[in-house]
């Protein structure tokens, strides 16, 4: 009997205990980061400018359909987003004396390798991503106006720009 | 005889039941929150995590979200009552959320948490006070505990009254913000995506 009571008084005193109900919230923020690679250029082709036919003083090497466009290839972080940036127009300067002339350059972009389906990249600045394997295609033409220039080789280098977003 | 000592016992018993009881009575720490129904939101505002921007390149260092940039929390309650927050975190963003990574340093990036909170009704944090965080390795934690509202330096005002069938907390709730934000030390890691976890738990005291 004098148990029965003892008890009874035990899980009186625990009450205060047990009556605590509270209003408990949780909540899970996410923190990330993405860390971005390096970036890898590779020219595979250069453009091809050799005895090309003329369409009266202009040359002209599409990037998209011609066979004579250059290529190159990035090689970055997998999926990753980029932008490209790259000078239209360069000098091109006479190797053999004076005068130089204007080149206009004309870039495709693909993230897969096929040329006849690569996107004009005809923006300055444009927003694109790699493939899955980390790569993406440019080919590169452009048109050139030969009309009164003196004769000689002439050279100038293209510059193209990628940094990660 | 006999009768005797159990009468002794059991006046022992329930002077050390009473004096256990008392113990928990006699407490000058009174915690009103723990005796209603009053209800408590965590509400996460905007959709972001709190995110570091690229591009952060491998053995950048220190890249820093700022107070201003913080990723904010809303605490909805009764703003007479105060609440504990309690900050678990992550010490490391680990590639691709996997903490197994968590001794590989090509894999994981050490992140010192900084939180903050503001409880005058305004999400400002011009007006908010550090949470003191401990940074560790493998952890950070952190805890706080202030009033939904702030008692502006008064002393705190008599006992609530207890929630009735006509009582409508909606009329005094107030929000209080909980910032987080901080900084990560990238080192010599591989590309991809690095994710960690920040665990905010709130209850009135």
């Amino acid at each position: 009997m004098i148990y029965k009571k003892l008890l009874g008084l035990f899980i009186a005193a625990l009450f205060p205990l047990l009556a605590v109900a509270q209003s408990q919230q949780n909540v899970s923020i996410s923190v990330s980061a993405t860390v971005s690679g390096t970036v890898e250029m590779v020219t595979i082709n250069t453009v091809d400018f050799e005895n090309i036919e003329q369409e009266g003083s202009v040359i002209r090497v599409d990037p998209i359909f011609g066979e004579r466009a250059g290529k190159m290839v990035a090689r970055g972080t997998p999926n990753a987003e980029f932008r490209v940036d790259y000078i239209r127009e360069r000098e091109l300067l006479n190797l053999d004396g004076d005068g130089v002339i204007f080149f206009n350059y004309l870039v495709a972009g693909n993230f897969i390798d096929d040329q006849e389906t690569a996107e004009l990249l005809d923006q300055d600045i444009r927003n694109l991503q790699f493939n899955e394997d980390g790569e993406y295609y440019f080919w590169v033409g452009g048109t050139v106006d030969l009309n009164d220039i003196n004769p000689g080789s002439y050279q100038g280098d293209f510059t193209i720009e990628i940094e990660y977003i | 005889m006999n009768l005797f000592f159990k009468h002794i016992i059991t006046t022992l018993f329930i002077a050390l039941l009473i004096g256990l009881n008392a113990d928990i009575a006699s407490s000058q720490d009174i915690s009103f929150g723990q005796y209603g129904t009053y209800t408590l939101e965590l509400e996460d505002i905007g959709l972001e995590d709190l995110e570091f921007d690229g591009p952060i390149n491998s053995n950048s260092g220190i890249h820093q979200v700022e107070l201003i940039d913080a990723k904010v929390l809303a605490i909805i309650g009764v703003k007479y009552l105060d609440v504990d927050v309690d900050i678990t975190a992550d010490g490391k963003l680990y590639l691709d959320g996997d903490p197994t990574y968590d001794s590989d340093p090509a894999r994981s990036i050490p992140f010192t948490l900084e939180a903050a909170f503001a409880n005058n009704g305004e999400n400002n944090v011009s007006s908010s006070r550090p949470i003191g965080i401990a940074n560790t390795p493998s952890m950070s934690t952190g805890s706080a505990r202030f009033p939904i509202l702030s008692r502006r330096q008064q002393p705190p005002g008599p006992p609530p009254p207890p929630p009735t069938g006509d009582f409508d907390q909606s009329l005094v709730n107030e929000t209080a913000y909980l910032y987080f934000y901080g900084q990560i030390d990238v080192g010599n890691v591989v590309a991809g995506q690095y994710r960690g976890t920040i665990t905010v738990t709130v209850e009135y005291r």
